[in-house]
This record gives structure tokens, sequence and C-alpha cells, in this order.
């Protein structure tokens, strides 16, 4: 009776399985990019399939410890919380981790501090011209949610593309300023 | 019937059922479910519960030790190798396969908190977090936007998959990290039933080998298992074995015996007869009443040799003495039969399936070693035949005379003593457990790796469950829907961690309807409007179709088990019980068909049940044999030998809690046959026979049948060895204290029976 139910289905594993990062090491971007950290001014243009125009927003990125603060001020105000552990949302005060978007806040994370390693294990890259970088997915989960990638900048990373496996693109435009601002809470 | 006719269908009878034996065997589908071995549940929707548990299909391998890197290798090696019936999980494309399944019925399933903003006519927070997760960087599927512009169905399936656990979803397996080491949790799939030995046995051998290459490659690589498959190929492998060990080692133990005792090899050909023919009938019974029989019988079965080798002795003693000797004998063999059928005769009647298929088998057996016995012996042994060694025959002489001494009055004294002394021993000092995990024992290595995957994996799901039982997937699901506020209670009381059930995942139709319907409200609103306006979007329309347990099968064959009578249950599983069951079962009785399945403790509570129903048959198979002695050999030997009886069992089951610490249903199992085998010795020392060949029969009785017994004493199943050890201390207590029998109401100074 002991080995009756030893173990419950794996589902129920599946279905509480969080995250932790895989790293290997191997050049993917530019050498004389910049990593980021601090905070920069962005713009989001969100092009859903079925949609006659794309979602705009802007607001504020703030790269402090491994977690990124995605603060949209327009148009609407709200924040998003983005870690290894995936993208959190506030819901009745308390921020709630979005499941299975791990790997959407490693890739992000890995993008902003660019981790070469991470990326390279995820990603097979394809130079596009002068100053973008095409990174197709080698490598499941990530090969399930993008088609590809492409990070564009001379000297620092200044627009991410996400093209996903739905037909869904989203543009990121990074406004460096040379002023820096207190983080906001 | 003459003697030839006699001996010529004797001898079609053993070569029909050798033949029939050959063919059936290696066809027999043995079951190794330990589940199945014990009691059956109080009720039938509990067993069907167990009959049908899929979890016991699933296995867990966790590999830690090396980098990363290497243990990916080390997966992909083994989820590239073929193994019987084994399917490897795929568990990122399982979570997409999840939302591809929820897709059709965006707009209709949302999370209570949602559904209460919905009924309060909350729009604004429900806006808000849509343009939160409209504009987060997150994925979303294609077209969600127009079926369900709030984006409810997508972030209840996003809160469905949070949990608290340390694992990450890769595409074949999962990953994480445990005390600094990194690890890796494969999972599988049987697609037949762990139980069934062959298919067990050929993939735990191919899994075995291919996990022994990866270690010899990787030394650092340790290999955690954990899964049903694994406990039930131990169990099979040790109940396999010891029923080889065991049935050999007795039956060299007995020939040895035989060679040591006479002078020629017809006796140990004669014992060789009876123990074929009672070996063989009572497996071809056995076989015939369970055509899925458990392996645990079998060792269990053994003890027939003991049993029936006694038979072949009284016959081969009584037949020294010629016809009339054996004809004298013989109703004192009939009566044993009696007996020792009656004592196995009531475990049949017993709702334990081991103990009844070892009834089956030892009844069938003894009545085929009496019949041989009775039909061939007195031609097959002349008189003065047997050649007794000088050791037996001087012991059994010694043992004659000198219990010869013993006056009548004090063995009654004797017999009365020990009696109060033992029973009033026992009642002090007794100790039951009905502990079902103590009747059956996984390696400890094995149980090791079980706790350490669970561990290592935050996968601490109780094995207990709430079940709630109806006639319609749609009435499960309402039911459920009703207990969830109760378990919400529970977690924020903190009496429990964590739940799941199916209707959090699936709604009922009434759920569905009610959300649709509030949906369409709250488009109208000016909150919408405006959300509406902002995205160029319609308020979409209700969708046609409903979203059933069917669609998604993953989580119904998880959840729902098909029950007789078109009922249905749904399993909701707990993790994290703080608080004491009991308590937690009162507050359930407000809700009708909801129960508390505790598989473990039912198993248990059935164990106690059919352990004071024991204790009564073996307080009845005392009376009755009182009452059956009493009308043989008058009353006064009839107390002599309850006392007698009270002795060898009170006796056997003090000695066993000094050794064992603990008594449990099998101890007490095991008086039944002492009862039986203490009967025996007292017909015989009781009868009229020569007393030297009384003895001679009984010392030989008696060590065959502790041989058989006390070598089951050593097994690694705490069943088998209670079992084994009572009889082994029951029938020497038996034996030594026989002779008293012979002693009552002889008067001072007449040598009873001696020749």
């Amino acid at each position: 009776m002991r080995n009756l139910l030893p173990s419950l289905p794996s589902l129920l594993i599946l279905l509480s399985a969080a995250v932790s990062p895989t790293v290997t090491a191997a050049d993917i971007l530019p050498d004389n990019w910049q990593p980021f950290s601090g905070r920069v001014e962005f713009r989001q243009q969100k092009q859903l399939q079925g949609m006659a125009f794309p979602i705009t927003s802007s607001g504020y990125l703030q790269l402090d410890n491994d977690t990124l603060l995605w603060h949209t001020r327009q148009p609407v105000e709200q924040q998003v919380l983005i870690s290894g552990a995936g993208v959190s949302q506030l819901q009745q005060g308390q921020m709630q981790l979005i499941a299975g978007t791990e790997i959407i806040g490693q890739l992000m994370l890995a993008v902003l501090q660019q981790n070469n390693a991470f990326l390279s294990t995820y990603f097979q890259r394809q130079p596009q011209g002068d100053h973008c970088q095409q990174l197709t997915p080698v490598k499941a989960p990530v090969d399930q949610f993008f088609q590809h990638i492409e990070l564009c900048g001379t000297a620092q990373l200044e627009q991410i593309r996400l093209l996903e496996k739905s037909g869904n693109t989203t543009s990121i435009e990074l406004h460096y300023t040379t002023t820096t601002t207190e983080p906001e809470q | 019937m003459n003697f030839r006719l006699r001996l010529v269908l004797f001898i079609l009878c053993w070569l029909g059922i050798g033949l029939h034996l050959a063919v059936t065997l290696p066809t027999v589908s043995w079951s190794t479910n330990i589940t199945a071995a014990f009691p059956t549940a109080d009720h039938n929707w509990q067993q069907q519960l167990l009959q049908q548990n899929r979890s016991s299909r699933h296995l867990s391998l966790l590999l830690t030790g090396p980098e990363p890197e290497q243990l990916q290798q080390a997966a992909t090696q083994l989820q590239q190798r073929e193994l019987n019936g084994l399917q490897w999980h795929k568990p990122a494309a399982l979570l997409q396969q999840i939302q591809q399944q929820y897709r059709p019925f965006y707009g209709l399933v949302a999370t209570s908190q949602q559904l209460q903003q919905l009924q309060q006519k909350q729009y604004q927070p429900l806006v808000s977090a849509a343009w939160q997760r409209l504009l987060s960087p997150a994925p979303l599927p294609e077209n969600v936007l127009q079926q369900d512009p709030l984006l409810l169905t997508q972030q209840f399936i996003e809160q469905l998959a949070v949990a608290p656990s340390a694992l990450t979803v890769s595409a074949n397996w999962l990953e994480g990290r445990y005390q600094q080491q990194h690890l890796l949790l494969l999972q599988a799939e049987l697609d037949f039933d762990p139980f069934e030995r062959k298919q067990t046995a050929l993939l735990q051998q191919q899994l075995t080998a291919e996990l022994a290459q990866l270690q010899q490659q990787w030394p650092q690589l340790t290999i955690l298992r954990s899964g049903v498959l694994f406990h039930a190929a131990a169990a099979a492998d040790s109940a396999e074995f010891e029923m080889a060990f065991y049935g050999s080692l007795s039956a060299l133990a007995i020939l040895l015996l035989l060679l040591l005792s006479f002078r020629s090899l017809k006796p140990l050909l004669l014992t060789l007869l009876v123990l074929s023919a009672a070996t063989g009938f009572g497996l071809m019974v056995f076989l015939w009443c369970y055509p899925q029989p458990h392996i645990l019988s079998l060792v269990f079965a053994t003890t027939l040799i003991g049993v029936a080798v006694d038979y072949s002795f009284h016959g081969m003693l009584a037949t020294d003495k010629g016809r009339s000797g054996f004809r004298k004998m013989l109703p004192s063999l009939t009566l044993g039969l009696c007996t020792t059928l009656l004592g196995y005769l009531v475990l049949i009647g017993l709702p334990f399936a081991v103990l009844n298929q070892v009834a089956v088998f030892i009844c069938s057996g003894l009545l085929a070693a009496y019949l041989t016995v009775r039909l061939l012996f007195p031609q097959l042994l002349s008189e003065g035949q047997l050649q007794t060694r000088p050791w037996l025959a001087s012991a059994c002489r010694y043992v004659a005379s000198h219990s010869n001494r013993i006056s009548s009055r004090g063995a009654a004294l004797s017999l009365l003593v020990l009696a109060l002394l033992s029973t009033t021993v026992l009642f002090s000092i007794a100790r039951f457990s009905d502990d079902v995990r103590k009747f059956t024992q996984s390696p400890p290595a094995l149980l090791e790796q079980e706790k350490a995957v669970r561990q290592q994996t935050s996968q601490l799901w109780e094995s207990r469950f709430l079940v709630v039982l109806g006639n319609s997937a749609e009435q499960l699901l309402q039911q459920e829907q009703q207990l969830q506020p109760l378990l919400q209670h529970w977690q924020q009381q903190g009496w429990l961690d964590n739940w799941q059930a199916l209707s959090a995942k699936i709604p009922s139709q009434s759920r569905q309807e009610l959300t649709a319907s509030l949906l369409q409200q709250a488009y109208q609103s000016p909150e919408l409007q405006h959300y509406l306006h902002q995205l160029q979007l319609n308020a979409p329309a209700v969708p046609q179709q409903r979203l059933l347990p069917e669609h998604l099968p993953l989580f119904s064959q998880l959840h729902l088990v098909p029950l007789a009578e078109q009922q249905q249950a749904s399993l909701i599983f707990l993790q994290g019980i703080h608080h004491p069951a009991a308590g937690l079962q009162q507050q359930l009785q407000h809700h009708t068909n909801v129960y508390w399945f505790d598989p473990v403790n039912d198993a248990s509570n059935s164990i106690n049940k059919i352990r004071m129903q024991l204790l009564y048959w073996v307080a009845i198979a005392l009376l009755l044999s009182g009452a059956l002695l009493s009308w043989r050999l008058g009353l006064v030997k009839a107390v002599a030998v309850i006392l007698y009886l009270s002795t060898a069992v009170s006796g056997s089951l003090i000695l066993c809690q000094l050794i064992q610490q603990q008594l449990n249903l099998f101890h007490l199992v095991a008086t039944l046959l002492v009862i039986a085998l203490s009967l025996d010795y007292a017909i015989f020392f009781s009868s009229s026979l020569p007393r030297t060949e009384v003895v001679k029969a009984v010392i030989l009785s008696a060590l065959t049948s502790s041989m058989a017994f006390g070598i089951l004493g050593f097994s690694q199943t705490p069943a088998i060895a209670a079992f084994g050890l009572t009889v082994f201390l029951g029938v020497m207590l038996a034996a030594i204290m026989a002779p008293l029998i012979s002693r009552i109401g002889v008067k001072h100074g007449v040598a009873n029976g001696t020749c």
C-alpha cells in the first residue's frame, strides 16, 4: 500500500514548474555593445494578429540586480516586473507571476544584460546589415514562442524586435538619456 | 475399487495435473500489486478508484551530479534509447497542448476573482489587468483579443500553471536546483500496468542496463528513481526469490530429515509422492479459482509442504504396523484433516485476497495428500518395511517412557497453570499494530530515493484525497465548485498548503454560461466601451460550444474516474495537510457526496476490523474443537486439549511479541494454523495408537513443520516473517507439551498405550 501512490502524476509537477536560468558560454552579441544597466526610456509597438493597428505604449525600463521594472506611462500607467522567474504583474496590490513566461523573463534580461552565454544556448546568430543581429531559436521552449528576434544598435542595443510564432510582432525602441534618474519604487 | 485401478487412476490424475500445469503455468499472469493483496475497501467506489488508479504508471528519474550540459547529454542519450512500453514526457509541448485545448473556449472561463468582479460590476480592475497583460512583453496566442478582449481566459490559464516550485520547463524534461546542485527531472508513463510481471521485469532490466551505462560514462552522475514500477519489480523479485528459496529449502530439509530418520529410500519416495500430489492438485485448484493469483500467496503456500508431509509420516508409521495399524490410525488422520481444513476455511471467509488464495491452495493440497495416503499407502508399504534409524527410535522411546511418569493430575495441573499464566501474560504485554505499511517492505535504498525525489522536486502531494461522487461530470464540477470556498478557507487557516481540483481547470457549464452572460453585460458598460474603442474592437458574441472535460483529456484523465453504474468520481489532490484529518473530515459533512479518501488509513482500518473478526474466529475455533473433542474423547480430555491449545497459541504470541516487538494480523492468522497443527498432535496423543509411534510421528511432523515455517521467519516481507515465526514457535511449544495430553485421565503408573 505504501507503493500505492508514491508520486502523483507528473502533470501536477509540470503545472507547478517555475524557473531557474540555464547558461552556457559563447559570444553571440557584438563585443562593442555596452551592457545596459540603470534606466532607459522605451517605446513599444505591439502588432497583434487580426488587429488593424499596433498597440503603442511608452515608459521606462529600470534594471537593478537581475530585476527589470517595466513601467508603462502611456496609454495607461502600469508596472510589470521581469526577472528570471518570469513576468509578474500587479494584481490586487501584489505582484503575480504570469505562468509560462519564465523564458521570456530570462530572455529579456539576457538581451538587456547581453548575456551571451544564455543567448548562444537558445539562439543561432545571423547578422542583418551593419547594425542588426537576427537570432533564430534553436531550442525549446524559446522556439515554441518566437520565430526569431532581432537586436539592433550601434554602440548600444537600441531596438528589439520579437516575432512571435503566432504572428504577433513587438518592437521595442530604447532611448538612452545622459541624465540619471532615481529609480521609482 | 481394487488397488491396481486406484493406482492407474492416481497415475492418470497425476500425469493430467502435471500436463495441465505445464501448459497453464507459463501463461499465468501473476499479480504483484500489493494493493490487490490487502483487504478490500469498505465501499465499492473506493475499490474501483484503487483499481483504476493510473498514477502507478508514472515514473520519474532525477539526475544530479555533473554540470548541466552533461546532465542534459545523459538525459538525451537515455531518451534516445528504445525502452519497452515507456513514453517520455515532453513538458513544454504538454503546456502548449493545454493552451491550445482552451483556445475555442476563450471568454467562457475566468478565475473566481474575475467572476466576482464581473458580478459586482467592478470593471475597471479587469480593464487594468487586461492592459497590463497586453502591454507586457509576454507573448499572446493569435486572435485572442478578438475572442476575449479582457483576456480573462488567458489570465486564467496563466494563473493555473503558477505554483511554488524550483523547476523549469524544458522541451524534454524539467530542470532546477537543489542545495546549489543542478538537477534534471525526467518523467515518463508506462503503457502497461506496472504490476504485470513480465513487462515490468523486461523494462526494469533495460532501464538498469541503460542507467548503469550512463553512470559509467559520467561517474559523478547520480540517478534517483521514483515510481511504482521500481517497487513492484523489487517486490516481485523478492517474492519470486523467497518462494523458490524457501520452498526448495523446506523440501531439502524435509528430505534430509527423512534420510536421517529411515534406513531405506522408500519413505523418501512415498513422501515425494504425497508432496507432489498435494502441490500439483493445490496449484491446479488455486489457478482455477484465481486466474490472476497474487505472488505473495505462493510464498505463504510453500508451508503446504510442512503440513502435507505430516500425513505422509502418519500414513507410513501406521502402515508399518500392518493394515490394522493403518485402519486404527485413519480416524485420527481424518479428524486431523477436518480440524486443519476448518482452520484454513476460516481464512476463505475473510475479505483478504491473499489469505483466501492461500486457504484454497492449502485446503485442496491437504485433501490430495490425505487421499494419496488413504488410497495408496496400505498397498505401497508392507508391514515392518519401515526401518527407523536407532537415534529416532531411542529418542521416541525416551520421550514416551518419560512422559509416562507424569501423573494425570500433574499433567492437568501443568496445563491449567501454563494456560492461565500464558494468557494472562499475553493480555498484559500484547501490542497489536494494524498499520498496513508495516506488512511489506520496499528496499530501504528505493524508499530513500523516492523520498529524495519528492523533496528535491518539492512534490509533496499527499496520498490522501477528497473524492466527489456524482452521476455526471457536470454534477461533479458543480459539487466541486461548492467545495472550493471550504478548500480556500483551509488554505487561509494554514491547514492545507495547496489543492488541485478539476473544477479549478474546467468550470461547470452553468458557471461558463454565467461568465459569458456577465461578460456580455460588462461589454455594455462605459469602462469596457472605452477600452474596446481604444483597441478598435467589437464586443464578441457568446461562444456556442461549452468547455467539457473531454476537451481537456490531460486533466480529465488525472481527476475523473468512471465507476460502475454510470457513476463518476473526481479526485481532489491535496498538498501539505497541517490539521488533524478528523477535524477536516467533520467539516466535509455538510457537503453531500464528498468524501475524505485515505487508502492507506482505510486499509489499516480494514485490517483492524479483520483482526477483530479473526479474534472471534480463533475463539470459535477453540470452542468448536472443544465440542468436537468432548464428543470424541470426553469432556475432561477436551478441556485439557483446549488448555493445551491456549498455551501453544498464547506462548507463541508472547514470544513473537518479545522478538518482533509488535503483533499484527498475520500473527493471528498463524495462530489458526497453530491450533490446527497442535490439534493434530493432541488427537494422536489422545488416540489408542502405540505411544512410541505417536511420538515418532509427532516428532517428525513437528520437525518438518518447524523447518517449513521457521525458514519463513527469515523472510524480508514482514507479514510473511510474522506468520512463519508464529507457526514455528507454536508448533514447537505444542510438540513439547503434547505428551501431557496422553496422561490426562490415566491412573498413575499406567503406561498408556506404550508398546
